[in-house]
């Protein structure tokens, strides 16, 4: 127990032990007091109960009586209201008892008696007396129910008693309690009173004494008194504290001692500081001259100005009367004369080179040259002659490894130049260099600078600068050309707004979307070639521009766009657009009347015209008719009405262009003098004439604008159009007369042969039919030879004709319904006779059950299933077979020929329905044949909308399948 | 057939004289009387001068070819009902419906079976 806290500690736990073990009895006396009342007052509601019960049953016995007597029911109403609370009066009493068991017994004895009471006297007497009055009242008056009645009494006399007695047995019981509590809190107020009085005085004799001296010390300490110390005393901590202040009070008394002698030192060092305070100002004074000459070469711009300021300053300070500076030329590698002080120009030298006298030395030698006379070379011109200098000093002016010029100073007075003058010239020097270089630097960029003008000038190309604004910062002559605005006016403006500010189709052009600032933005350069620029005037012209960002470091400061006026190239690129479209046209087109709208169209469209015509010229060439026409929309009911005109030599500018056979453009007056009030306004319109090779005028195209046609190369290239239209005209026209011819050709030949043929096959079938005489057998044989090679003959004629007919494209069907079914069984008879004789079995299986109906030429597609039933049997070996099968398949019918024969080998198949083209299969069999069959038979098939095929079969031979539209069945009106 | 006990009476107009030999042969065989005409014109005035119970005329013929005579004889109400059917060697089918369109009542391609020749004109002037 060291410590003065633990004590305490211990101290107020005793105490407070007393305490609370003084009221904890207190408290348990006062709880008995308490629970000793609460049992009194249940006692006495105990009571109260039981009187009420009691109570009851006296009415009960009174109600009665009087009934009895009276012999009137009013007399009844104590009696029931007696018999309806009663049981309730019980009830409670019993509860209230429930806490004692005796008692408890005898409030359920109490009711059994009244429950007895009710049930075997007083209700047995009220129902006998309800009919016989007299005979209750003599049952009343035997006392029998006034003998229950008082033994109820006695139970009530006997409960009450034993309840009085519990109550007042409890009430000593706490009375005695209640005095008990009351000592015990007395005596525990007094043991209180003690320990807090004992608690006092340790506190003061232990504590509060020895902290009084500490307090007295520290005040004594706090006044300079760094002896005293404090007698040591006291419990614990204050003990400790006593020693731990006298100890820091011998150690403060040390420090003192020490900081004294400290103090002197510091006095020492003072005088010190002031004297380096002194150098200080003097440098200050040195760094002044320094800026002063530096603001003033910084007042100056260029070489020359540089030089004579930085020239003026060192001689001033070096009190030197003679000068001279030299600086790098750029040019050359030698210095030139920038500025001289004191010194007769003519005996200066203008150009000095490294190592060439003490200047050039100094050079060569980058470092100061000091000399003294007699080997000093400046002189200072008076009015009496030279005076030579007598000290002087060469100083190179350095920058980095470069030497960009040297200072000469000469002093006419004998005062050498002292290292100190050497080294504040050193310094000047230096700056001068600075100075120079930078003169030079911006003499270079003036230079450069003047050169990029001239650069800009000089092209073509409108070239102008922005900064990353878009702001106009810099632009060049062609650029103000061509966009015919000033100088003045571009600068500081937004090159957006000024001359990019609307799409070429006249939409308003966002600066957000401008290809120039997103180039800007993005740091990537673009290059633009379908856009347009605006001129002052507020027309535009095409333009084909680059921009490049510029760069500062990373980020982009601006930008240089570079463009070029392209409406020339624009319209020759139209131009020639327009002779390519119509150049595509006349390649694709059949017929002249299928050309000339195309061709109008082509060039309309593509110049952007209103329409056009193609005058066709009459034999004279006196007036012009149209013949083909094209309108843009909105133009067609102008360019109709003029369609329906004839075109007289008088009329501009088609009639002109008739007369003169060359272009000719009319201007605005012309052109509505011709067309009258238009729908559409017209300004323009321009005529070429179209002439055949040999010069006579097919006809003449006219065009009419709503803007001016004129522009460059345009009749040159109106001119080509035409020179190409009429050769197309001339071909087509000679075309039609090949083609004429061919007919007529073939009419003849067809004619020539058939017409021998007629005779020899009809006087062969004449003599075979035996008419004319009997014929032997070799006489038969030998004419069927030759019947049978006049039949191939003119099988062969007809599949010539008929090929020639599909080449020209002019194989014409006569359309019925046909039956292909019904085709195919005839087309199989017809074979049956040369199948038979190689003993060739012929098939027919029709699948569907009624007809196979096609819209067709009955003649073409038996020729067709003839051709390939006799190629199938030609091509089949004896004793083959050849199958014909027709189905029906969606809308199409289908026949399929089908043989063993030789096949078709696989590399022929491709080329197969080609004219002429046969098998090698065939070619090898030596089997006969033009090879005109199977392409014939394809274009029948074809003509009808149908197709041919060589059909995927197993096994040897072949099989072909033919398919047909099948005709649309017309519903019969009824 | 003809009720008449005179044949029917049929001109057979073609400038190759084989053909019209030909045609004439398979018709006068077969119990008609043929008159023969060398062109156009003659078959013409033949058949104005006494009208013929049937014309086999040849489409491509000299002065006069087959569907411009067709045209004459329909044009004349002497031989307006004279049938006539067309003989041509020409392949293409406009030939064809350009004899229909002349008036004529059949046609018959060159070269010809004679008993199709034959057939052709029986039905023809079975047709009247």
């Amino acid at each position: 127990m060291r410590g003065l806290t633990p004590r305490f500690v211990l101290a107020s736990a005793a105490l407070l032990a007393i305490v609370v073990g003084g009221f904890l009895v207190m408290g348990i006396a006062v709880n008995q007091l308490q629970n000793s009342e609460r049992v009194a007052s249940s006692s006495a509601n105990v009571l109260a109960a039981a009187n009420q019960l009691e109570k009851s049953t006296i009415d009960l016995e009174t109600g009665l009586r009087g009934y009895l007597l009276a012999g009137q029911t009013r007399f009844l109403a104590p009696y029931d209201s007696a018999i309806a609370s009663y049981p309730r009066l019980a009830g409670q009493l019993t509860s209230l008892s429930a806490g004692n068991p005796d008692q408890a017994a005898r409030a359920e004895q109490l009711k059994r008696s009244i429950d007895g009471y009710v049930t075997h006297w007083s209700s047995h007497l009220i129902g006998l007396a309800a009919h016989n009055l007299p005979a209750a009242r003599r049952r009343e008056a035997s006392g029998q129910g006034k003998n229950l009645v008082d033994a109820i009494r006695n139970q009530f006399a006997a409960f009450t008693a034993a309840q009085s007695r519990l109550g007042a047995a409890r009430t000593r019981h706490a009375d005695h309690l209640g005095s008990l509590a009351l000592n015990l809190s007395l005596a525990g107020m007094a043991i209180c009173g003690l320990l807090v009085l004992g608690l006092a005085i340790g506190l003061r004799r232990f504590v509060v004494a020895p902290v009084h001296r500490l307090a007295d010390a520290v005040s004594r300490v706090a006044a300079g008194e760094l002896s005293v110390r404090v007698a040591e005393g006291g419990v614990s901590e204050v003990g400790e504290l006593t020693a731990g202040f006298n100890t820091m009070v011998s150690r403060l008394e040390r420090h003192h001692d020490e900081l004294e002698s400290q103090k002197d030192e510091l006095e020492a060092q003072q005088v010190e500081i002031e004297t380096a305070l002194e150098a200080v100002e003097e440098e200050k004074a040195h760094s002044e001259l320094l800026q002063r000459f530096g603001d003033e070469l910084a007042a100056v711009s260029g070489v020359d100005e540089t030089s004579r300021v930085g020239l003026r300053e060192i001689g001033d300070f070096a009190r030197a009367e003679l000068g001279a500076m030299y600086v790098l030329d750029l040019n050359d590698d030698g210095y030139v004369l920038a500025a001289a002080r004191g010194l007769p120009g003519s005996e200066t030298a203008p150009v000095l080179r490294s190592g060439e006298g003490l200047a050039g030395r100094a050079i060569s030698e980058r470092r100061p040259v000091t000399v003294s006379c007699p080997e000093t070379s400046l002189g200072l011109a008076t009015l009496a002659g030279t005076r030579d200098a007598l000290h002087e000093l060469h100083v190179p002016l350095l920058h980095g490894e470069r030497t960009v010029g040297v200072v000469s100073l000469g002093r006419i007075q004998d005062k050498s130049f002292s290292p100190d003058d050497l080294a504040v010239i050193s310094g000047l020097a230096k700056r001068t260099s600075v100075a120079v270089v930078e003169a030079l630097a911006v003499r270079r960029l003036e230079t450069v600078a003047h050169e990029l003008e001239t650069l800009l000038s000089s092209t073509d190309e409108g070239i102008y600068g922005t900064d990353r604004h878009g702001v106009v910062t810099l632009v060049n002559r062609a650029a103000l050309e061509q966009t015919g605005y000033t100088l003045e006016e571009m600068l500081g403006r937004n090159a957006h707004e000024l001359l990019h500010h609307t799409r070429p189709n006249g939409e308003p052009y966002p600066i957000h979307a401008c290809p120039v600032l997103g180039s800007i933005e993005s740091g990537q350069g673009c290059r633009i070639e379908d856009e347009v620029f605006w001129r002052k005037d507020g027309s535009s012209f095409p333009v084909e521009y680059s921009a490049y960002p510029l760069f500062d470091g990373a980020s982009v400061t601006g930008s240089v766009v570079t463009f070029t006026d392209i409406s020339e190239r624009k319209v020759a690129e139209r131009q020639r657009d327009v002779q390519h479209a119509v150049t595509r046209v006349l390649a694709e087109a059949d017929s002249t009347v299928e050309a000339l709208p195309a061709v109008l169209a082509a060039v309309c469209e593509g110049m952007g015209w209103s329409f056009g015509f193609a005058w066709e010229a009459d034999p004279q060439a006196s007036e012009l008719n149209c013949f083909a026409m094209y309108a843009t929309a909105g133009t067609e009911q102008d360019a109709r009405r003029l369609a329906a005109e004839t075109v007289t030599p008088s009329q501009f500018p088609a009639g002109a262009a008739m007369v003169r056979r060359e272009p000719v453009i009319g201007t605005e007056i012309e052109t509505t003098t011709r067309t009258g009030p238009t729908t559409a306004p017209l300004r323009s319109a321009v005529a070429v004439p179209i002439l055949g090779l040999d010069g006579t005028l097919i006809g003449v195209s006219e065009f009419f604008s709503a803007r001016s046609v004129m522009e460059a190369g345009l009749t040159e290239t109106l001119a080509s159009i035409a020179g190409q239209t009429a050769q197309f005209i001339e071909r087509k026209r000679g075309e039609a007369r090949t083609e004429q011819m061919r007919q007529e050709f073939v009419a003849t030949v067809s004619h020539e042969l058939r017409t021998p043929l007629t005779a020899i096959d009809g006087w062969l079938h004449v003599l075979l039919s035996e008419e004319p005489g009997t014929l032997n057998a070799d006489q038969q044989r030998f004419l069927r030879t030759v019947k049978r090679n006049s039949d191939r003959l003119i099988g062969l004629v007809g599949d010539l004709l008929l090929a020639g007919q599909i080449e020209a494209g002019r194989l014409t069907l006569e359309l019925d319904d046909v039956d292909i079914a019904e085709l195919a069984r005839e087309a199989a008879e017809l074979v049956s006779a040369t199948a038979a004789a190689k003993d060739i079995d012929v098939d027919v299986d029709i699948r569907p059950d009624g007809p196979v109906v096609v819209r067709g030429d009955r003649a073409r597609l038996m020729q067709l299933l003839g051709n390939l039933l006799s190629n199938a049997v030609k091509f089949t070996p004896a004793r083959g077979n050849v199958s014909v099968v027709v189905q029906t398949r969606d809308s199409a019918g289908t026949v399929t020929v089908t043989d063993t024969g030789i096949g078709i080998p696989a590399a022929d198949r491709g080329r197969l329905f080609e004219r002429f083209f046969r098998a090698s299969s065939a070619t090898e069999h030596a089997i006969a044949g033009t090879g005109l069959g199977l392409a014939i038979s394809k274009a029948i098939a074809e003509s009808h909308g149908g197709d041919i095929r060589l059909a995927d079969h197993d096994g040897p031979g072949t099989s072909f399948v033919v398919e047909l539209p099948l005709a649309v069945r017309e519903e019969m009106p009824l | 057939m003809n009720t008449d006990a005179s044949p029917p009476r049929i001109v057979v107009a073609d400038d190759e004289v084989d053909v019209r030999e030909l045609v004439a042969y398979r018709l006068s065989r077969s119990g008609y009387e043929v008159i023969e005409a060398q062109d156009g014109e003659q078959a013409l005035r033949l058949a104005l001068e006494d009208p013929p119970d049937l014309a086999v005329l040849d489409v491509m013929m000299p002065k006069l070819d087959g569907y411009e005579l067709t045209r004459r004889l329909r044009a004349e109400p002497s031989t307006q009902r004279v049938p006539v059917i067309l003989l041509t060697a020409r392949a293409q089918e406009a030939d064809v419906s350009q004899g229909f369109e002349a008036g004529a009542d059949d046609y018959l391609r060159k070269p010809f079976n004679p008993d199709e020749l034959l057939a052709r004109v029986r039905a023809v002037l079975g047709r009247r």
